[in-house]
């Protein structure tokens, strides 16, 4: 697996460490600062009375079932990088003003993302309640088919076309809004054609 | 971005949950929206329940309103029409006729209508250029339209109200106003209104509001923009602190031409004195402009030389200069009466406050000495005397005007 951007944040010597398991049975560590952004390891903690840093160090490991070896290293590696931001209670503080370096390493964490990793991480962020990086993989997903055609839509999130075809036409033309859709295809249409002509010419 | 993987198994971002795909959807923009909720039945499902959460198409809604005074008295006729716009080629809550027109000519319009025997009407109209066409126009069945308003932010309101006949002794106060905002709410996906247009065209019969409407108008705090015409000295103005004001940077009270023969000849005392400048202040919404009747000479507020003293005052107290675009309105104040306030409550002293011959009064901001807060009293008809507050950097102000003055100059052959 891949170690992540330059300047990745790890666990130090003195952090108190909270153990988790993936569901390959592979045990983690994440510092209990990092592990205060889910939401889920923070009921459980509640729930088993990790409340004191002696309780954390004697902890089982948590099982996290739903979560693969490879999305616990994911998540752990955002976690730790921000073990400074505040806690999992806190709403959407992520859309005020923030440091550009962490921002820049967000991005550079999700451009590693293959579609697959990146479908695994958004079900992991969501089962460990993560707000945070929900909104970062949602942007992701959403980034990938901005600006296309639902040809095109279904073909980057690999959808099937459960209409049929009476029903398509129906949609096409109950829109008043599809003028813009024909609109900014026409638009797509004529800039592929302009860029496809000097090549010709050449 | 996200490296696509063609050994994924394709199906997968279809077997998101439902939760995550409404939190995908909230961040793609109206048009990429309209997009994936063509891409399969589950999408266009989800896109529909969960329609409050996403970023829709915005529209204006111009509500055509026509009470007649019928001896069966029947219902007032409500016409509305949908128009889209889009809010990065044009200052939409501030145009007029953009509120009824739209400024997206991609879009068509929608004529909503009452049926005589009950029910509404769904059409759609074509545009002609910057016109609306009613002669060709295709009608829609109810589940088509739901379906397209479900798809609909209403962000602006226009009220057109045409009140007939006699006085009607039972509906002299009326819930239009509430009675449109709910129809908005029922049918269309989201109602967030930033800017509101009132018009009470019979200067014979004005509209007044009933105190249902009074209430929800009150409550708009997403109101970013407020013109009246016809409304002067009337209903809901008789108490300013009903006006929405915390996000309020636009407010223009006017007299439309029927209006101003009914006012050219008594004057009207507008209830509205320095607290409305004050709660203003307390919020300082950027590049405010706000115009109280200014241009209708015998409509007089009741702000005070002293609420213009304590504006000024508020204003200096700042933490940072406040931009205001400008804000008119008619006083009994006279120059010397403001210059003697002005006086008593120390607003001259260390040069807090400089009078600019001849009737303008200057202050500097204490955190920024180029930021200035200008009031300026621009006519006086006897007893009555129009003032403007401006602040900005003067020089600027210099500079605009010069360039103005470049533009239209004519070029040497």
């Amino acid at each position: 697996m891949a170690d992540g951007p330059s300047g990745a944040k790890k666990c130090r010597d003195d952090d108190v460490l909270f153990r988790v398991k993936s569901k390959e049975d592979r045990e983690y560590t994440l510092s209990k600062k990092a592990a205060q952004l889910s939401g889920t390891i923070h009921h459980y903690s509640e729930n088993y009375g990790l409340d004191n840093d002696e309780a954390i160090m004697k902890m089982e490991p948590m099982s996290l079932l739903e979560v693969s070896s490879e999305s616990l290293h994911h998540i752990i590696r955002w976690c730790e990088q921000h073990r400074n931001c505040p806690i999992w209670e806190e709403e959407k503080w992520w859309q005020n003003e923030r440091d550009a370096e962490l921002t820049k390493w967000e991005d550079e964490f999700m451009a590693e993302m293959t579609s697959e990793t990146l479908y695994n991480l958004f079900l992991a962020a969501n089962f460990l309640d993560i707000k945070c990086l929900l909104d970062k993989c949602a942007q992701s997903v959403a980034d990938m088919i901005k600006g296309k055609s639902v040809d095109e839509i279904r073909e980057i999130w690999m959808l099937e076309n459960d209409f049929t075809p009476e029903e398509e036409e129906k949609i096409k033309n109950e829109n008043p809004w599809e003028a813009i859709l024909r609109y900014q295809e026409q638009l797509e249409k004529e800039k592929e054609e302009q860029a496809s002509q000097p090549a010709a010419s050449s | 971005m996200v490296m696509m993987d063609e050994s994924f198994d394709s199906t997968t971002f279809d077997t998101l949950p439902n939760e995550l795909v409404v939190s995908v959807f909230s961040q793609l923009s109206s048009r990429d929206l309209l997009s994936v909720i063509r891409a399969n039945r589950r999408f266009r499902r989800i896109a529909s329940v969960h329609a409050r959460n996403l970023n829709l198409v915005p529209v204006h809604c111009h509500a055509s309103v026509l009470d007649v005074d019928e001896p069966r008295g029947s219902e007032p006729f409500i016409s509305y029409i949908f128009t889209a716009f889009d809010k990065a080629t044009n200052e939409y809550s501030r145009s007029v006729r953009d509120c009824f027109i739209g400024n997206d000519l991609h879009y068509k319009a929608i004529l909503v209508q009452s049926q005589r025997f009950g029910g509404l009407s769904f059409t759609a109209m074509r545009r002609n250029g910057k016109e609306l066409e009613l002669g060709s126009q295709e009608k829609y069945d109810e589940v088509t339209a739901l379906g397209i308003f479900s798809r609909m932010c209403v962000v602006a309101v226009r009220f057109d109200v045409q009140k007939q006949g006699k006085r009607m002794m039972h509906r002299i106060q009326d819930d239009i106003f509430v009675n449109v905002l709910n129809f908005c709410e029922k049918f269309c996906g989201q109602v967030r209104i930033k800017s509101l247009h009132l018009t009470s065209r019979n200067p014979r019969f004005h509209w007044e509001w009933s105190p249902a409407s009074v209430h929800r108008f009150k409550n708009l705090n997403s109101l970013e923009s407020l013109t009246t015409e016809g409304f002067a000295g009337l209903g809901m103005f008789n108490d300013a602190t009903l006006i929405p004001i915390v996000n309020l940077s636009y407010l223009h009270l006017r007299i439309t031409h029927g209006h101003r023969e009914e006012f050219a000849n008594r004057t009207t005392w507008l209830p509205i004195d320095g607290s409305l400048l004050l709660r203003l202040a307390s919020l300082a919404p950027h590049q405010l402009e706000v115009d109280l009747y200014s241009i209708g000479f015998c409509v007089i507020t009741a702000i005070s030389a002293k609420d213009m003293c304590t504006f000024m005052r508020a204003w200096r107290s700042l933490v940072q200069p406040w931009k205001i675009r400008s804000i008119n309105f008619n006083s009994t104040t006279t120059i010397s009466e403001f210059r003697t306030v002005a006086h008593q409550m120390g607003l001259f002293l260390k040069d807090a406050l400089i009078d600019v011959p001849y009737c303008k009064f200057r202050t500097h901001h204490p955190s920024d000495p180029n930021h200035v807060l200008d009031l300026i009293c621009f006519a006086s008809t006897g007893t009555m005397n129009q003032w403007s507050f401006k602040s900005g950097y003067p020089e600027f102000r210099g500079c605009r005007q010069r360039s103005m003055r470049q533009k239209i100059a004519p070029v040497p052959h």
